[in-house]
């Protein structure tokens, strides 16, 4: 199967990012800018695939999410300067906790009265979640209404900043992946994909899905919370025409089920191919042309190749035959 | 009280719009499942258009009236033949497939419209709309008298079409049992094609209305297709009469509350309803 | 262990599919649940394994009132059901089927003694050759069989079959038949809807007999062979005339 073969590779590839943290002074501005939105993606779609890949709910709310953590981390941060207090290593870090939990924490909300509707009206609802979520921050002065919220300034000079952001970005996606794949090899994955494939069937085989659903969901959204927060840090500003965006959202999608959005390792790779062809279309031809193809691409993938390009069924079933032939069995 | 029968009366005409709008997106979600995103994208690029002729000439206002229906009736047989049948052949969930599909393509829509004018706000400037005549004392605008008129016909049309003709029959005929049409040689593509198609052209008109009431973006249609989704779940999946009473009920609601609340809070409260709406009964409040 | 339904009633819109119906199976017991077809056979067995709740009625565990209970915890309390058209979860394969009753509702962890006794399941129905394969590739009968090791796996004290041996071939039939019989003698109640009476006859002690949403009769599959309301129900009027 595609994803037992790219193992090692992405293996490599994130050991070799993270030994490029140090080098972040020599890499030019614009390959590091490169990296870090592939690794905010990569996190993104691997946090939207626990939920939207495992358990076959497809979310195109998750914005919802990346903003929540970006906005509480930003209250937050002010706050901070206000009190004095602004170390920036450990500041990042409490930031990125602060917006994974206020994601958890609407997640484990809206997953009470979301999680019980099923397929397209999920779907809907997921929108919904969205843009009610946008009308609201755009109201309230607070959060900086329409013309969005200014984080204080990191006492950092800007190299600093720079490493910090991205070591930031490399651990957030690590962690992404670990988590996808431990689940995914776990029972809470398991159940998910049975979830994935007969809901009703699932539960009467005992399967406990509301609650498997919701503990996907609200790990799906801590971790887009936390790359909220990073990005709220990176950018040092946040506006909710940029965070509530669809078209994140749809890039997300798009990375999970090109890379197949089943397996962990699917969208990680999905976000690098969706990224590279994002940053070549949209500097030589033009943004919006970029997002015409990926929208026309999401259409036509989504019918031909539900779960993905490199993923065609749950890598659930391969584990266990490769674990059994493993134990000498021959099956 | 005058203010209130202004902001009735306006609701009224508003809601007739809205109502347009809803009935095409209904009307497919009825006759074949699909939830289409696209809908509303349609009538945005309609309104684009009516913008872009109208700069021509005011004459080309009434130029894009015809065109845009026509043109989006071509797109809509294609969106059916190109996703929405091929869907139906060979997948399982075929109802979050179409809409992620039509996702896509409202994506895609919205996108190119975007890559021609950017993406801030337009209005679409049509002298004779800016005046407003007065009726019962109180002043309604003509662009807005004018755009309920175009969707008192675009909802007779799309009524004369269900209910007297024989394809119109035929539709709500597979609406109601696919299967069983089969069977009486109901050729199902051929007619649902035309649903379709006739589902897309009515949006276009409605795109064309509302851009003689409200100010349009490339993204706007995400909050039109919400709209959209409002109604026809107030209204009914499937029922023409209870969209078009959702349609007056949604814009007298949306008028009359924004005598009391801040305009920017109504699209909260109203998501906010839906959503609750939506979690009790997805399938619709009323069933005409 | 006693499983009962007491006066179920189930109502869809305007169409009333199970009327008053009661009747109780006890563990180690095989049932037959027969009727014409649209007599509310599968109905009811949605009401008891709990995927419709019943518009009245009752769903009891010995004294445990279960007519609240979502479907995953009666499944975890021992309410095991086959569907009459298998539904394996293709996602899965045929192991994997297995290991999700186990592992989810039964609580072992993923891992040699979970797999090892999914493949005795496989075994003991006959597939464990297939459990590396995806569910796409079984024929029906092998899909049958998933769907009996799959509700197996739930240890359960009630078993609900709904039209097991349809589809079969005779020797399909038998093979079929003998795992049935030695469910049932390891104490697991029984209830199995047919259309096959000489199966019923033979399999079961006692059969319920539903017709338009009622039952209509219950007894000793002799008895209800020569019930007038079951002759006519199935044959109409002139027969029951005897």
């Amino acid at each position: 199967m595609a994803a037992n073969r790219v193992v090692p590779y992405i293996i490599i590839l994130l050991g070799l990012l993270s030994i490029s943290i140090p080098l972040v002074i020599v890499i030019p501005e614009y390959v590091l800018s490169f990296l870090f939105w592939f690794l905010a993606y990569a996190s993104m779609a691997t946090a939207w695939t626990i939920i939207g890949g495992f358990a076959g709910y497809i979310s195109f709310g998750h914005g919802a999410f990346l903003a929540t953590g970006a906005y509480a981390s930003g209250i937050t941060a002010m706050y901070l300067q206000g009190s004095g207090n602004l170390s920036p290593i450990p500041t990042l870090f409490v930031l990125m906790i602060v917006g994974a939990l206020s994601a958890s924490i609407l997640a484990a909300g809206v997953g009470f009265p979301f999680l019980r509707l099923r397929g397209p009206y999920f779907t809907v609802a997921s929108l919904l979640l969205m843009k009610v979520s946008y009308v609201l921050v755009v109201n309230t002065p607070v959060l900086g209404g329409g013309g969005g919220l200014w984080l204080p300034v990191p006492p950092l000079e800007i190299s600093a900043l720079r490493y910090l952001v991205y070591a930031g970005a490399v651990f957030t996606t690590a962690l992404a992946i670990f988590l996808a794949w431990k689940i995914q090899h776990s029972r809470l994955g398991l159940g998910l994909a049975a979830i994935r494939s007969n809901e009703d069937v699932a539960d009467g085989l005992g399967v406990n899905s509301f609650q498997l659903k919701l503990i996907a969901l609200v790990i799906s959204a801590a971790l887009t919370g936390a790359v909220g927060a990073l990005i709220a840090y990176e950018r040092g500003n946040i506006y909710p025409d940029v965070i509530f965006d669809l078209n994140i959202s749809v890039l997300v999608v798009l990375s999970a089920l090109i890379g197949g959005s089943t397996n962990w390792a699917g969208p990680f790779i999905g976000a690098g191919l969706v990224r590279m062809f994002d940053e070549l279309i949209s500097t030589y031809i033009g943004k919006e042309i970029s997002r015409i193809l990926f929208g026309t691409m999401l259409a036509i993938m989504i019918l031909v190749r539900p779960h993905g390009l490199l993923g065609a069924h749950g890598s659930t079933k391969n584990i266990h035959k490769g674990d059994l032939k493993e134990n000498g069995r021959t099956l | 009280m005058e203010p209130l029968l202004q902001a009735v009366l306006s609701g009224l005409l508003v809601g007739s719009v809205l109502a347009l709008l809803s009935a095409g997106f209904g009307l497919v979600w009825g006759a074949t499942g699909t939830i289409n995103i696209s809908h509303t994208a349609f009538s945005v690029a309609a309104a684009y258009l009516a913008y872009w002729l109208t700069s021509v000439g005011p004459w080309g206002f009434f130029l894009a009236l015809i065109a845009a229906p026509l043109l989006a009736f071509a797109l809509g047989v294609l969106t059916y033949r190109s996703i929405v049948r091929p869907a139906a052949v060979k997948v399982r969930d075929l109802g979050l497939v179409t809409l992620v599909s039509t996702l896509g393509i409202g994506v895609a829509l919205e996108n190119s419209l975007a890559a021609v004018w950017g993406p801030g706000p337009r209005v679409l400037s049509l002298a004779v709309a800016a005046e407003a005549i007065s009726v019962f004392d109180v002043s309604l605008p003509v662009g807005t008298l004018l755009a309920a008129s175009f969707a008192w016909l675009g909802l007779v049309a799309l009524w004369f079409f269900l209910y007297r003709t024989y394809t119109g029959k035929a539709v709500r005929a597979v609406w109601q049992d696919p299967v069983g049409t089969t069977l009486c040689g109901i050729d199902r593509d051929r007619v649902t094609d035309i649903a379709f198609g006739a589902a897309t052209a009515t949006a276009a008109l409605a795109g064309v209305s509302m851009a003689l009431i409200y100010a349009f973006s490339p993204a706007a249609y995400i909050e039109w297709l919400i709209w959209a989704f409002l109604i026809v779940i107030v209204g009914g999946v499937g029922s023409l009469l209870g969209t078009f009473i959702a349609g007056l009920l949604v814009g007298v609601v949306s008028t009359t509350v924004g005598l009391w609340v801040p305009f920017s809070w109504l699209p909260a409260i109203l998501f906010a309803f839906l959503i609750g709406v939506v979690l009790w009964r997805p399938t619709g409040l009323f069933r005409i | 262990m006693k499983l009962k339904v007491e006066n179920i009633t189930k109502n869809f819109g305007g169409i009333l599919a199970l009327a008053n119906v009661s009747f109780e199976v006890t563990v180690g017991e095989v049932i037959g649940l027969v009727g014409p077809n649209g007599s509310g056979k599968t109905t009811l067995f949605n009401v008891i394994a709990g995927t419709y709740a019943p518009s009245q009625g009752r769903v009891l565990l010995d004294t445990r009132d279960i007519t609240n209970f979502p479907p995953w915890l009666r499944a975890r309390l021992g309410i095991s059901r086959t569907y009459q058209i298998p539904r394996p979860l293709h996602e899965l394969s045929v192991l994997d089927n297995v290991l999700v009753p186990l592992c989810l509702a039964k609580g072992l962890p993923l891992g040699m003694s979970s797999r090892s006794r999914a493949l005795e399941l496989l075994s003991f129905v006959g597939l464990e050759s297939k459990a590396g394969e995806l569910t796409h590739h079984l024929s029906l009968i092998e899909l049958k069989r998933l769907e009996l090791a799959r509700a197996l796996a739930l240890e359960p004290k009630f078993l609900l079959l709904d039209e097991v041996f349809s589809g079969l071939s005779p020797s399909e039939v038998e093979a079929a038949y003998g795992l049935v019989e030695s469910i049932s003698r390891s104490g697991v109640g029984v209830v199995v809807v047919e259309h096959n009476m000489r199966l019923v006859m033979r399999l079961c002690e006692r059969v319920v007999v539903l017709s338009f949403g009622q039952k209509i009769a219950e007894g000793t599959p002799h008895e209800i062979a020569s019930h007038p309301e079951v002759i006519k129900a199935y044959l109409g009027e002139e027969y029951a005339q005897d």
